[in-house]
């Protein structure tokens, strides 16, 4: 298979259509704007249908429509768009529908910037929208990645009748790299069950999609199935990848871009230190990948959570591991590139126990 | 295990250096490497030090930015002062001599163009010094333009391929 240099957002795109994406429905937003316009010609190109909605709440809304009718659906955005998703993701949720989004974040709050950050940790692992719902969520460190996990969130969303996301930053968006797209379509799972196709008078039966239940007891019954499914999927699905088997000295813990740079502070930390430290990287977010996680790190004195935001993994990394590890944290959030100097002196600083001031 | 390549390109929007350092990554490609390219985007773009990352490594998990750059082509004063002091070994940065008075090695690519007739391929010359002080053969310089540029004019083919020779076959002083 020959390997192409492409950037993160064109080889997302092609890497969806080719993987079989049916439609999609997006607005303009920097840093994944290539996606849009890449889909906006290779979906044409290929019959399949690209609307530029109005709006971020209109396209999630058409991707609610087309997925309910079977289709295989995507819409994209970063952080102030994927904000105002939120109601049609709970919705799509809600009513089981498969869906995927692509969340290239950018510098937060509010307007924030327009550089890379990893500030949208909190909103793609536990949403804005209302409800005990859940969405997969994929954390790619690459650009080949990235490739790999849209094929992937589709998968996975039609497997589960679940929202899928794929949440990288601007960096891995905007970077060209060397990467190996899909040649064939994927399998199709059955959808008559469930799919508002309009052949009821083949079927005999009406498939309805919904999310409304006025009866307390019937919507108690709709949570409790969709909890049944989310534990299935924590079950399954949860994953991370030690990239240092053999270092038990310490960790560090990563996803996306961090990630990236993490491996190239543990190699600094082994060579120039003599500390072998491994790199965990997180490669879903939800399901978080906690009994791994804690196994992985359970005989290490100390653990680093590195991330391009303010303490928002660290906390889960906290929370979820509930072991006698000191858990450190290093980041930064506003557009700068978290570098393997900041890791590496955040490791050194704080393996002997110091102390620094970290997210509320 | 070749060794792992870390080149910035960096100037003026408009003097070509993405283009340069997306032609090195194609090269990588082609040499088997695992390539990443990494611009600048937003505001930096408008700050004169438009730039990108260029990593050639032999394994795919290394880092697409760091501080251990180990070559450079600066185009202007800007991207000279900025990243210069990443680069440890001089006789790995290339500059642009009409734009940055100092001693490196480098050329005037505007008036080299100039005098060639070849104003609009002036990154190319670039390109070809690039090229040559990485160690690499010349053909796979031509044979990496060939692709990108494809479907551009018969002329400017002809006048990119002209200015990537002349740089390739600079002696810099």
């Amino acid at each position: 298979m020959s390997k192409l240099l492409m950037k993160g957002n064109e080889a997302i795109a092609r890497a969806a259509m080719l993987g079989g994406c049916e439609a999609f429905f997006g607005y303009p937003i920097t840093p994944q704007n290539e996606l849009i316009e890449t889909m906006s010609h290779v979906m044409p190109a290929n019959h399949r249908v690209f609307v530029q909605a109005e709006s971020e709440v209109a396209a999630i809304n058409m991707v609610y429509g087309a997925a309910g009718a079977g289709g295989r659906v995507m819409t994209s955005s970063s952080s102030v768009g994927i904000a105002l998703k939120q109601e049609g993701i709970s919705y799509c949720a809600g009513a089981e529908l498969p869906c995927v989004i692509v969340s290239v974040s950018r510098s937060g709050p509010g307007l924030g910037g327009i550089l890379p950050a990893q500030s949208d940790y909190h909103q793609s692992v536990y949403g804005g929208g209302n409800g005990d719902y859940r969405v997969i969520v994929l954390a790619p460190a690459s650009v080949q990645e990235a490739v790999d996990d849209v094929g992937k969130a589709i998968q996975l969303a039609e497997k589960y009748r679940n929202p899928a996301m794929v949440l990288l930053d601007g960096a891995i968006a905007q970077m060209m790299a060397s990467v190996v797209l899909p040649t064939q379509p994927l399998p199709r799972v059955d959808t008559t069950s469930w799919a508002a196709t309009g052949d009821f008078k083949t079927r005999g039966t009406r498939n309805v999609i919904n999310s409304l239940y006025l009866d307390p007891a019937k919507l108690y019954a709709h949570n409790q199935h969709l909890q049944a499914k989310y534990r299935e999927i924590a079950k399954n699905e949860a994953l991370l990848v030690d990239h240092h088997p053999d270092h038990h000295d310490g960790a560090i813990i990563a996803y996306g871009t961090s990630a990236k740079i993490a491996i190239g502070a543990a190699q600094r930390l082994k060579e120039e230190y003599g500390i072998k430290v491994k790199c965990i990287q997180l490669r879903t977010l939800w399901p978080f990948p906690k009994q791994a996680l804690r196994e992985a790190i359970k005989d290490m004195s100390f653990a680093l959570v590195a991330e391009m935001s303010m303490g928002q993994l660290f906390q889960d990394v906290l929370a979820f591991t509930r072991s006698d590890t000191v858990i450190g944290y290093v980041g930064k959030a506003g557009g700068e590139i978290i570098t393997s100097d900041d890791i590496v002196n955040g490791y050194l600083q704080q393996m002997g126990g110091e102390q620094i001031e970290h997210s509320v | 295990m070749k060794p792992t390549i870390k080149l910035i390109c960096a100037g003026f929007g408009g003097q070509g250096v993405l283009s340069v350092g997306q032609l090195v990554g194609l090269c990588g490609i082609e040499l088997g490497y695992d390539v990443s390219w990494m611009p600048s985007y937003g505001p930096e773009m408008r700050g004169g030090t438009a730039n990108c990352h260029v990593v050639l490594s032999e394994s795919s998990q290394s880092p697409f930015i760091g501080q251990d750059m180990t070559h450079a082509l600066l185009m202007n004063d800007a991207a000279f002062n900025k990243f210069k002091p990443l680069i440890k070994k001089p006789e790995n940065v290339i500059i642009h001599t009409g734009l940055i008075h100092q001693d490196y090695p480098g050329c005037d690519f505007s008036v080299l163009a100039h005098e060639h007739h070849l104003d609009k391929s002036m990154n190319m010359i670039a390109f070809g010094m690039v090229v040559k002080s990485l160690g690499w053969e010349q053909s796979l310089g031509l044979k990496v333009m060939k692709k990108k540029f494809k479907g551009l004019s018969d002329e400017m083919i002809f006048n990119n391929e002209k200015a990537f020779l002349l740089g390739f076959t600079y002696e810099s002083v």
